[in-house]
């Protein structure tokens, strides 16, 4: 979940919710996403070598715990339907107008659940290639010189409060994706060294995410950017590049999203599986992959249209602010009475876990 | 090696993905489309409003060998109706091949089409996400479909040609050389523009000037020198001359690179502009006729002057501009970023209202660096 579906139209609904101010807005939402990422690692680091289907049923009680796990199954299913279906929306209008939705999206689950299945090892490895895939695109950023107007930043806070809360919540759908962490967590060598990485990793998602903002705010100007719905591409399709042979570079910004939205599907459906092995206490994961991926491919079908598609991924960021910032304080006050449990009962080592998770 | 059920199951499953879900509807192969290389749009006569003309390259015309001038290297059709979609999709009742627009150089209205507004043409491309933005639009001079008529002796495609001129040209400033990107941002803007002015005769096509374009309604044509005063105030000079008188010697500058600021000034609630260009080249000639001689140069006389000649082409045109209440530079723009509340005042009478009654203060700075390889100003003995 490195680059969010929603990145490419990310740039289009802060310039339609705040103008320049856009940028403000961002930020404010990497702080949000920030916050709740500090509050997830904290309770990771509560409960080393615990997923959330543990500590949860310990905390909440096993009844209470069970509901709450069903629920952030049923959360993370909703995550990668929602998706998996913009994927296939944007996929149909810019490159297969003709295919079917119902084919890109079972193309694409396919695929993912092939990696889903094989554990958390082969996902880590392919992010890892995919990371580096995903700053090749900012080797283009000089060509955007020419194009550029630093004057589409100003004027700066304009923008009252309420609507730059109103844009951040918007572009929160773009930021999604720490919740994983609460599964997968546990996985880590030392959970109590996570802070930093996860920190770092939102630093680099925001960094990367902004790069693209302001090229789009600077290129295309505020009001262009606003009126188009995926600005990211339009964008790529206006700078001057040198040579004809780069004159579709769009295309290779197509694929890299394609990589990130498929890596994005892929650990999605991973921490679903997981998750719900988990609370049914089952070994592995595994054979929850292709029932989930049917439920998934039904979910991602329910939007009529696009404009519902981005009701349900409002939706889906209302659900996200609940977890993080209800039932993950919730969890934490509870923690501080109800303490950890003994690593040495009923705690796995993560070394056992990871091999569980492979196998 | 014997596969396992679930070996086979899956095997077979991928078979019938690759087979699918591999994206075949979308195969469309070069042969089956056709590439619609430009766009001319006319007032039609008829009951429908609109005519538009396509022109489509006849690539097998190409790839022949034969090299006779009767040889049509592109196909005209043209066809009337009421929207850009639905004269799309009426071409469709004369070729079998998918018109293709991805490839399209240039778009070119007729100058009475445009007076009625250009927006509903634009609208049908700017929509279209298979667009290069980096096309074309051009109001013409005259009938619209009567430039893709061209025979130029040289040139085998019209839209090609109108869209490499544009982009290639660099020995003259008197064009406005935007593209279809840089024209939505005005538009989009304020509804104000400047756009390039195309003409044709039997055998040749001409861009020169420029096309005044106020709430997406053509309204007049700029002449050539008024389009260097755009080029200078759009901030988009490349290259070009400027001819300039100093003692009866005429002088040719060559633009290497120049470059405009501008600055929106509010004061005592006055608005006003400060202008500074700056631009740097050589001298690549100098002409005389009179009785002959060697004389030295004189740059900061031949900068001087040629300071005066570029502020005052630049104040006429923005005097022109203010006349016509339009703001195509986007002057709107500068006041809204530096001084959003007095934008928010007077953002409803902009145009008509505030902009006429701006003032401005051009400054130019012209630098000549060389004077090519000869040192002083040769003046050759008149013969006649």
């Amino acid at each position: 979940m490195i680059l969010g579906i929603g990145t490419i139209g990310l740039p289009s609904v802060l310039a339609r919710t705040a103008g320049p101010d856009g940028i403000v807005a961002f930020w404010m939402a990497v702080a949000i996403t920030l916050a709740g990422t500090i509050l997830v690692i904290l309770l990771v680091q509560r409960f080393p070598n615990q997923g959330l289907a543990d500590y949860s049923n310990y905390l909440l009680g096993s009844i209470l715990g069970f509901v709450f796990n069903l629920v952030f199954g049923l959360f993370m299913l909703t995550v990668v339907s929602g998706v998996t279906r913009g994927y296939a929306e944007i996929t149909k209008f810019f490159l297969l107008p003709r295919t079917p939705l119902e084919a890109i999206i079972i193309s694409m689950l396919f695929s993912a659940s092939l990696l889903a299945r094989n554990g958390l090892e082969p996902i880590a490895r392919a992010c890892q290639i995919l990371f580096y895939v995903f700053f090749v695109p900012v080797l283009v950023t000089p060509t955007f010189i020419a194009i550029f107007d630093i004057g589409e930043f100003l004027p700066l806070f304009q923008a009252d409060l309420a609507t730059i809360f109103k844009s951040a919540f918007h572009s929160l759908y773009s930021l999604l994706g720490i919740e994983v962490m609460l599964v997968i967590g546990s996985h880590a060598e030392n959970p109590k060294r996570l802070m930093r990485p996860a920190v770092t990793a939102i630093g680099i998602v925001a960094g990367f995410t902004f790069v693209f903002i302001v090229l789009a705010f600077g290129s295309l100007s505020v009001p262009q950017t606003a009126k188009l719905t995926d600005p990211i591409f339009e964008m790529i399709k206006y700078v001057p590049l040198p040579f004809s042979i780069l004159e579709r570079i769009d295309i290779f910004f197509n694929a890299v999203w394609t990589a990130s939205t498929y890596s994005t599907i892929v650990i999605g459906l991973y921490t679903a599986s997981h998750h719900l092995a988990e609370t049914f206490k089952l070994n592995s994961g595994k054979g929850f992959v292709f029932p989930l991926v049917v439920a998934v491919y039904f979910m991602s079908l329910l939007p009529k249209n696009e404009m519902e598609v981005s009701i349900y991924n409002n939706w889906l960021v209302v659900a996200w602010l609940v977890l993080i910032f209800v039932f993950v304080p919730l969890l934490l006050v509870i923690s501080l009475f109800r303490k950890p449990q003994d690593p040495g009962g009923q705690r796995r080592s993560s070394k056992q876990k990871q091999k569980k998770a492979n196998s | 090696m014997t596969m396992s059920c679930n070996q086979r199951c899956l095997s077979l499953v991928l078979v019938m993905i690759s087979l699918f879900a591999a994206g075949c509807w979308d195969a469309k192969d070069v042969d089956q489309r056709s590439f619609v290389m430009g766009v001319a749009f006319d007032l039609s006569d008829t009951d429908e409003k609109i005519m538009m003309t396509i022109e489509i390259p006849i690539l097998t015309s190409f790839a022949s060998q034969s090299q006779s001038p009767q040889d049509a290297k592109s196909l005209l059709a043209s066809t009337t109706g009421t929207s850009v979609a639905q004269m799309a999709a009426r071409f469709e009742t004369r070729t079998w091949r998918e018109l293709f627009f991805g490839h399209t150089q240039c778009i070119i209205v007729s100058e009475d089409l445009a007076r009625e507004s250009i927006l509903p043409i634009i609208d049908f491309f700017d929509r279209n996400p298979r667009i290069d933005r980096r096309l074309t639009l051009f109001i013409s001079q005259g009938k619209a479909d009567e430039v893709f008529h061209t025979q130029d002796p040289v040139e085998s495609l019209v839209s090609i040609q109108l869209n490499q001129m544009l982009n290639t040209l660099t020995n003259t400033t008197r064009v406005v050389k935007r593209n279809f990107q840089d024209n939505l941002r005005d538009l989009e803007s304020n509804g104000d523009t400047i756009l390039p002015r195309v003409r044709s005769t039997e055998t040749e096509v001409v861009i020169a000037g420029g096309a005044l374009v106020k709430d997406y309604k053509f309204i007049a044509w700029l002449g050539e020198n008024e389009a260097r005063a755009v080029a200078f105030l759009y901030n988009s000079i490349s290259g070009g001359v400027i001819t300039v008188n100093v003692e009866d010697i005429l002088y040719t500058f060559a633009v290497r690179s120049a470059s405009t600021d501008i600055k929106p000034v509010l004061k005592d609630g006055q608005l006003s502009y400060k202008i500074k260009v700056r631009a740097e080249g050589d001298i690549v000639e100098t002409f005389y006729r009179g009785p002959g001689g060697a004389v030295k140069f004189d740059i900061p006389k031949i900068q001087d002057r040629l300071n005066q000649v570029i502020t005052d082409e630049i104040l006429h045109l923005l005097t022109k501009l203010q006349e016509f209440k339009a703001d195509p530079i986007g002057f709107d723009r500068l006041v809204y970023r530096h001084y959003p509340k007095f934008w928010k005042e007077h953002q409803e009478n902009w145009k008509d209202q505030v902009w006429p009654k701006a003032s401005f203060d051009v400054a130019a700075n012209f630098n000549v660096r060389r004077t090519g390889i000869l040192e002083e100003v040769t003046i050759y003995q008149s013969q006649g």
